[in-house]
């Protein structure tokens, strides 16, 4: 064998490598990513799904109407049992003290006497709070997981979503300005 | 000259080897992969009746029905449903108004007859060509972290 | 306090990681014998730190330390002690953990038996490992550090994923990771050679024993998963050709290739660059392994949390890794000097015929695992590849490969009399194939390729048994001296017999339980019963019982055969309330002719007319963990052998074994 044909023949696996990593680069490419598809939500109405209120809590559940009407009206899917729902919580009782923004809250695959003592002991920032403990909201709300957030405009149609939990540096960076810009 | 030989023996073994292997591949592909439908596009291009193919969606609620072992649902993604047969014990965590794949083919009359199902085992996943079928019917429900389990009986 | 020690030890790790990377490399080009001694020194800190690490993980888990977010997400206060240890390593961040506390193993056990090794093979040896273990430190404290906290803390856990509680599966990642990792010594020694320019006798002969380690363990595990999925997922099946398991599978195939090729460069001379191509493939795949199941480029039905700004990261690792070890070997490879010259048949050529068929096959695996993946992205079409897929690919070309295991042993190196081997071989052949005959007259007919392979497994199974009479000169020299030579055989030898007899064990275990599975569902209320391959059960009665972490309902079915009863199995169904997840436990009974496998379904008895009990009759199942554990000892015998290389050098020396 001459010698170029020789080191091209062991060139062949870094070639043959360097295809494959290619395409496990466009595999990766974050538009294919399922967790970072937008919701088909996203300005449209939100689901008129109506929930009873958590027992033991005295607030009222969710109702189509409560999803229209105040500037902003901010709904969090959570459950106890969900370790970085605890994590985000502060942020929503900093949320909650904005005057132009209404909370709403749905205790999703929960059982009652948890939903509440989580409450009870990290406080609480929603207006009203729907439980759902067949997770019924999964299907209405299209959501992957709790936590999830929506973000509502006064008509009730949701113009930002996010997903997993809210910490401080999302607050104030991202969550603010959008409550800003809903709020017109 | 010997080794000039010798090296086109290994030429040869190697070329007879791999070439096997890619005509082996080359010809299973053409007959034994499962195609992924959802329900939409199984009414719009049908495969023929031979076809094994996997269709996901939900099991739209209240189109269980049981009679011994034989379980009829249906299908949908929202925009069409399928309605499936199938005969034998469901998987733990086959649920109406949750995601199922079912593996089968599709009878002349429309009739899914199903062989397998898997269902998803896990609250936080569902398999994801469903949630690639649903986010395309606009009725998206992806699947995130947590620890994956598809279930399946058969 | 203790999971900020753990950090704080992971901190220190990937600080003398460094350290073991650079001042090795340096000293071994300057020469400089202090800096190189450097590498062991810190292989053992590196192991000691990492150990410390690891406790500290295991500590938050048995204490259920929920401040920190790993153990909440993944135990439970009320979890058996068990799964509470296993849940340590079944979630992402925690096996990553793992996996490079085994990498700093590997890398100690270098240092600690490497004393025979030049000294600037070792050094650089240890600083690729060590670079190893840089990246995916890094990796790990950048993107998946287990000692997180939660603050404030839940009060119990999420508990972890009930399938994944089984004892088998406690066992089973540990013993993966241990052949992944054991791949990554492989290729740090193949590194190593390249930057050094040398490979020769003495080379294999260091680098065959670890080979060993991790194709053991490797088998072992792939088995242990296996059986894992034959028991708790309740299909009644043991391998599904699922992405997960066919990445285990691929590094397997390539160390079993290795092994081979090792074992010619250690006695010939002969497939230098081809052996270390192969050090470096069956790690690469090894890192495909952890990269595709971690990244959710491929969905599966036993993967971890996905995340692909994960996934980015560990691309960055792989293609440093893979394509910087092959480019290395593209610059050096070619400057290594020709092997020993062998003949066209010979032990040399049957080893090379049995790397390329393996080499061959796993490519066809490689192909169906990603092909859905490459379909994707170039048309957007989903597509899955199953089992009829590697049963027209995979298993055609196990064909060849079986009949030349058969007779690769017997040929001797350099130069073959094939037609003396195979008349020796005839009686070995000709009872194959009166048992495949023999089995086809018994069944009446019926699946050829399934009769065809059965008596491919007792060709494996007779041919190593020639072999063996062979080397013993079994009834040509007196009886006595045959057993002399017996207890004088070399441990290799044993290994190599057994390797391959298992692995004939195993296929017919695998082939009778793909083919002549038999499956019964029916529903049935108490007093009522079910026949399948000879066996009645009757349901005597269904009760409803607590587990630590689970509600069940048990069923009790009596079992009996010609109307004697033989057994009672109690089938579950399990709620983990937790999770909110069912799962069924299903009752075995294990036989060597086969399973009687039952499993308790899910249904209103009131509605249905009898609650559904689904029953499996699995032929020879027990075969194939009998067979993988044969070959598992042939494997520790092997590593247990003492290292011929160097004693016999130079002196002729009789047929050797390959392993």
């Amino acid at each position: 064998m001459r010698k170029s044909t020789k080191s091209i023949l062991f060139l062949l696996p870094t070639l043959i490598f360097m295809a494959a990593a290619a395409v496990f680069f466009l595999g990766l490419d974050p538009k294919r990513d399922p967790t970072a598809i937008p919701s088909p939500l996203i300005d449209r109405a939100a689901p008129a799904v109506t929930l009873p209120p958590l027992p033991g809590l005295d607030l009222p559940g969710i109702d189509p109407d409560l999803l229209k009407g105040s500037p902003v009206t901010v709904v969090n899917l959570w459950a106890s049992w969900c370790a970085p729902c605890r994590i985000e919580h502060p942020q929503l009782m900093a949320l909650s003290e904005d005057p132009d923004v209404r909370m709403l809250g749905i205790d999703y695959r929960d059982r009652a006497d948890k939903g509440l003592a989580m409450l009870q002991e990290l406080g609480n920032p929603f207006d009203a709070v729907g439980f759902d403990p067949q997770g019924r909201a999964a299907i209405d709300w299209g959501i992957t997981g709790v936590p999830e957030t929506f973000f509502l405009d006064s008509d009730g149609r949701v113009r930002f979503r996010h997903r997993g939990p809210i910490d401080e540096r999302l607050l104030e960076k991202i969550i603010r300005p959008k409550l800003e810009e809903i709020a017109g | 000259m010997r080794a000039k030989r010798k090296r086109l023996y290994i030429l040869l073994s190697a070329l007879l080897c791999f070439g096997g292997a890619t005509a082996l591949v080359l010809a299973a592909f053409d007959d034994s992969l499962a195609f992924f439908y959802a329900p939409k596009d199984l009414l719009a291009a049908p495969p023929g009746p031979q076809q094994a193919i996997r269709l996901g969606g939900l099991v739209e609620a209240g189109t269980l029905e049981r009679a011994g072992r034989e379980v009829r649902f249906q299908v949908t993604d929202r925009v069409e449903s399928v309605p499936v047969l199938y005969s034998g014990v469901l998987p733990d965590l086959f649920r109406e108004g949750q995601g199922v794949v079912v593996e089968g083919k599709l009878s002349p009359n429309g009739l899914f007859q199903a062989h397998r199902v898997l269902a998803k085992h896990d609250e936080n996943y569902m398999p994801r060509e469903v949630a690639e079928a649903l986010k395309a019917s606009g009725e998206w429900q992806p699947a995130a972290g947590g620890p994956a389990q598809a279930g399946a009986a058969q | 306090m203790i999971p900020e020690l753990g950090h704080y030890a992971l901190v220190l790790a990937l600080l003398v990681a460094v350290a073991q990377t650079a001042i090795p490399l340096y000293g071994a080009a300057q020469g400089a014998g202090r800096l190189m001694a450097f590498a062991y020194q810190a292989a053992y800190i590196q192991f000691l730190l990492l150990a410390i690490a690891f406790a500290a993980l295991i500590q938050s888990y048995l204490v259920s330390d929920f401040t920190v977010l790993n153990v909440v997400q993944n135990s439970h206060s009320l979890k058996p002690l068990l799964y509470k240890l296993s849940g340590a390593w079944g979630n992402h961040e925690g096996s990553l953990l793992l996996w490079v506390l085994m990498l700093a193993l590997f890398g100690a056990g270098v240092a600690l038996f490497g004393g025979n090794l030049p000294a600037s093979l070792r050094a650089r040896v240890l600083a690729i490992q060590a670079l190893i273990a840089v990246g995916f430190l890094a990796f790990m404290l950048a993107t998946s550090n287990p000692f997180i906290r939660v603050v404030p803390p839940p009060l119990d856990g999420n508990d972890l994923n009930p399938l994944l509680q089984d004892p088998g599966l406690a066992f089973h990642p540990p013993l993966l990771y241990l052949g992944y990792v054991g791949f990554s010594l492989v290729f740090s020694f193949a590194v190593a050679a390249l930057i050094e320019g040398r490979v020769d006798p003495a080379w294999a002969g260091w680098v065959r024993p670890w080979t060993l380690i991790a194709w053991t363990a490797l088998t072992a595990g792939i088995a242990l998963g296996a059986r894992w999925a034959y028991y708790e997922l309740g299909w009644g099946g043991w391998w599904f050709w699922d992405p997960v398991e066919n990445l285990s599978f691929m590094p397997w195939l390539a160390g079993t290739a290795l092994l081979h090729s090792v074992s010619a460069v250690e006695k010939r001379g002969a497939f230098k660059a081809w052996t270390l191509l192969l050090a470096i493939l069956a790690f690469s795949l090894s890192l495909l392994g952890t990269f595709i199941v971690r990244s959710g480029l491929l969905t599966s039905v036993h993967a971890f949390a996905v995340d692909p700004e994960r996934g980015v990261f560990i691309l960055a690792l792989l293609c440093i890794a893979i394509g910087g070890s092959l480019a290395l070997y593209a610059w050096r490879a070619p400057r290594l000097t020709p092997g020993g010259n062998f003949g066209t048949l010979s032990r040399e050529s049957g080893l090379l015929l049995n790397n390329l068929l393996l080499s061959a096959a796993c490519a066809t695996v490689l192909a169906g695992t990603l092909y859905p993946l490459f379909l994707e992205l170039a048309s957007g079409t989903l597509v899955s590849v199953g089992p009829p897929f590697y049963a027209k690919t995979f298993v055609p070309l196990t064909i060849p490969l079986l009949i030349l295991m058969g007779i690769g042993p017997m040929l001797a190196w350099k130069k073959a009399d094939l037609s003396r081997v195979l008349s020796r071989l005839a009686l070995a052949a000709g009872l194959s194939v009166a048992i495949g005959l023999l089995v086809a007259w018994l069944l009446g007919g019926g699946a050829i390729m399934a009769v065809f392979f059965l008596g491919l497994a007792a060709w494996l199974v007779l041919s190593s048994l020639t072999d063996l009479a062979e080397r013993l000169r079994l009834f040509r020299v007196p009886l006595g001296d045959s057993l002399a030579r017996l207890s004088g055989l070399p441990r290799r030898q044993w290994g190599m017999t057994l390797a391959h007899a298992g692995l004939g064990i195993a296929i017919a275990g695998m082939t009778a339980s793909s083919v002549w599975k038999d499956e019964r569902i029916e529903t049935l209320m108490p007093g009522e019963s079910m026949e399948i391959a000879g066996y009645v059960l009757t349901l005597e009665g269904v009760r409803r019982m607590t587990g630590p972490n689970y509600r069940a309902e048990q069923a009790a079915l009596a079992v009996t055969y010609d109307g004697r009863a033989i057994d009672r199995l109690y089938p579950e169904r399990r709620f983990y309330p937790v999770q909110q997840m069912p799962t069924s436990e299903a009752a075995i009974r294990i036989t060597v002719g086969g399973d009687l496998y039952a499993v308790l379904g899910e249904g209103d008895p009131a509605e249905q007319g009898g609650f559904p009990v689904r029953v499996y009759f699995e032929p020879l199942v027990a075969w194939i963990w009998a067979g993988t554990l044969i070959m598992s000892v042939g494997g520790l015998l092997s590593i247990a052998a003492r290292q011929p290389a160097r004693r016999t050098a130079g002196r002729p020396t009789a047929p050797q074994p390959a392993e």
